[in-house]
Parts: C-alpha cells; structure tokens; sequence
C-alpha cells in the first residue's frame, strides 16, 4: 500500500494523481500499486509537477518497519522533517519554540 | 488519569515483529504526552514508537528521565547503554517480563550436565549443521568452533578485500585496534543489544549460559553467536571495505540490513525456544571413545 501525503496539490497533479489512488481527505492519497508501477507513478508526478510540488510517499516495504518513507520535492509549510536513526525513518517533531 | 496509562500486554509488538534497536547519542530522553521524546544536542525532537522498537541503544552522552524507563519498561522495550562510537557493550535494563515459564525451562537444561551438553551441542549444530557432535563435551566444542570461526574471519576479509590480522580485543585501548577490528566490536555490541532485547523479552536467564561461562551475560553471548557469522560479521567486513574510517554508523546500518536480510529477529525465537524442546527425552549418548565418562 502506498499513501501519500502532498503539501497542497495544484488540480491537474490532483486528477493525474487521482487515476492511481483515492483522496480519502485533502492532499492524503491511498493506493496500491507494486514496486515497478510505484517506482514509475513517482517519476511521472515529479516530471510533471511544478516546481514547488513536494510530497511524502510511504510505501510498504519489506524492511523491519514494513514501510519506507520517501521525500520528492521540497519540504511541507508545516515545517515536520523526516529523520533516520539507526536507518529507521522517523519523523522530527516540532518544538514550541520554532512554530 | 495517570501520565502514562501502561497498555494492555496483548498491544505490545512481540520482539519478531519488532523493528531494529535505535542507537541514539548525545541528548535526553523525555516523556511527553505520555510517549517518548527524544532531543538531541541540537534540540531536534523526535517521538520514538517504544511499543514497537525492538530496543533503545544509548551512546555517550545521552539523560533518560525516570518517567521515560517507565514508559519504556510498560512497553517492554528493554534500554541498553553502549560506549563510544558504539563500541563497548556495558550494560542493560531488564525490563520485568511478566511470564517465567522460559526462565524455569531454562534454568532445568542448565542444571543438569547432560542436558546442558546437549543445548550446547545443539547450539554448535545451529552455526555448523554437518559436523558431528555427539557424545563431544562442551570444551571439545569451544576448540571446534574456535577453528571454525578463525576461518569464517579469513574468509570475510578475502570476500571483502580487507586485511585481516587477527580478532584484536583490547577494551583497554580502543584506539590500538585497526580499524576492521574497531568495526567488528561496534558491529558486536549492537548485535548483543538486540540478541539481549530478543532473550529478555521471551524470559531467558542472561546469566546462565551454555557454551559461554564467565561474565553476567553468558547466555546472551550464547544467543548472539548463533548469528554473527550472518548480522555482524559481515556488517563490519563490508562497512571497512566500503569507508575504512567508519566510525560505526555505517556498521550500525549495514548491520540492520542484515538483520533485516537473514530474518533474524522473525527466527530468533522460535529457534532459541527450540534450543530446550524435547529435553526430557533425551537418550544417554554413546560416549566419545576419548572422552572421559563424567562428562558425557
């Protein structure tokens, strides 16, 4: 399975978007697509996205987590980065301070 | 309503399903909203899912708040405290397991000579299935797979195009160590962590070994050494052929990619529990021609 999370999606990346998975709230995308079509979806949206079109994909996976979490283009306004500790994917939390 | 509600045994992930130790270095450990934060030196925060971590590793120069042992503890994540650059393994905190059924298992099989001879066989029979051991006492077989393991080293270091001098332990002095030396200890410490993680959570007894005797985590060398020439040996041979200056985190994640690879953690229990079945069953074994009778 594959979900994605988008920073805010411009209406024709939504559509393209829309062929492979269901938006089940804004900007959240859920699908399941195998390991080539995932690889080849990916391509594609960045190819055609604008510039400043950024997303969080996280995929099953078979490492110990069971997923893997990917970034494509640039990071989210809500300022949430991903960290890897020990190669786990996490993700930072942000302080009081820095909001 | 308490700060951190223990959760109900049955949600806690079983240590096969559980994902790799995180190693954390320099920072604090917290709880907040009732999970566990962590900050690192530069005030980076990150929550850490401890119900489903298989164990927290703690480098140098890391605080962990009573609050968050806790929590860890409720979580049955185990908290282990390594040094340098993950070198050195020093110490751990068990956390209570509630069941003692593996601990009296394990504890009759060490008691009696016999049985115990024959978990060290099996041990031995684990890593190297063809060569016969019946009848052999445990010292017979430390010298058995001391030539073995000698070889499986040279072999590495041939795959892997790196010098092998030699296992150089010397606690004492890290920095005398070469480095494929320095990477197989880091390599080995984080491997005892998670072996450690696997045996305390299922209720083993670290302290009663089979093959290993000396020190307060015997077993725990025993359990680790069923898999190292898969995890951790590897690991180190392939980190120093790729960054001879590895400072372990290379180790660290190859390390992970092996114990990932070989399924350890999914086979780790059910082959550590199959060490002690059938035990009672066990038919007197014909006598090594060369062994003498009290220790058959």
């Amino acid at each position: 399975m594959t979900v994605i999370v988008a920073n805010d999606v411009p209406a024709f990346i939504r559509g393209h978007l829309k062929r492979w998975f269901i938006e089940p709230r804004p900007n959240v995308f859920v699908g399941t697509l195998n390991v080539r079509t995932h690889d080849k979806v990916m391509q594609f949206i960045v190819k055609h996205a604008p510039p400043d079109f950024g997303f969080l994909s996280i995929t099953s996976w078979p490492n110990c987590q069971g997923y893997k979490m990917e970034r494509f283009g640039p990071q989210g306004a809500s300022g949430q980065q991903e960290l890897e500790l020990s190669g786990i994917s996490l993700i930072e939390e942000l302080s009081n301070k820095s909001k | 309503m308490p700060l951190f509600q223990r959760p109900p045994l049955d949600t806690l992930t079983s240590a096969k399903d559980r994902w790799t130790p995180i190693y954390l270095e320099h920072g604090r450990i917290e709880v907040d909203d009732a999970a566990i934060k962590w900050i690192d030196s530069k005030g980076k925060t990150c929550p850490i899912p401890v119900a489903t971590v298989s164990a927290l590793i703690l480098g140098p120069g890391t605080t962990v708040t009573h609050a968050a042992i806790k929590a860890a503890a409720q979580c049955n994540c185990p908290i282990f405290w390594l040094g340098e650059d993950g070198l050195r393994f020093y110490a751990f905190g068990i956390t209570p397991n509630h069941d003692n059924s593996m601990a009296r298992i394990h504890a009759e099989a060490w008691a009696a000579p016999r049985k115990r001879n024959e978990v060290a066989r099996r041990m031995f029979r684990h890593r190297f299935p063809d060569v016969p051991t019946s009848g052999v006492s445990i010292e017979q077989l430390r010298g058995m797979e001391g030539k073995r393991v000698k070889r499986i080293y040279e072999d590495l270091g041939k795959h892997y195009g790196v010098t092998w001098k030699g296992r150089n332990y010397s606690p004492s002095n890290w920095n005398m160590a070469d480095n494929i030396n320095r990477a197989l200890s880091a390599a080995t410490a984080s491997h005892y962590a998670l072996i450690a993680a696997v045996c305390c959570s299922m209720g083993f007894i670290p302290q009663l070994g089979f093959v290993h005797k000396a020190g307060t985590l015997p077993f725990i060398y025993d359990a680790a050494d069923l898999y190292k020439h898969e995890t951790s040996w590897p690991a180190a041979f392939e980190a120093i052929s790729i960054d001879p200056k590895d400072d372990g985190k290379l180790v660290r994640k190859i390390l992970k990619r092996n114990v990932e690879q070989s399924r350890m953690l999914q086979r780790a229990p059910k082959e550590l529990k199959a060490l002690f079945d059938d035990l009672s069953t066990l038919q007197e074994p014909k006598p090594h021609p060369l062994q003498p009778k009290s220790e058959a």
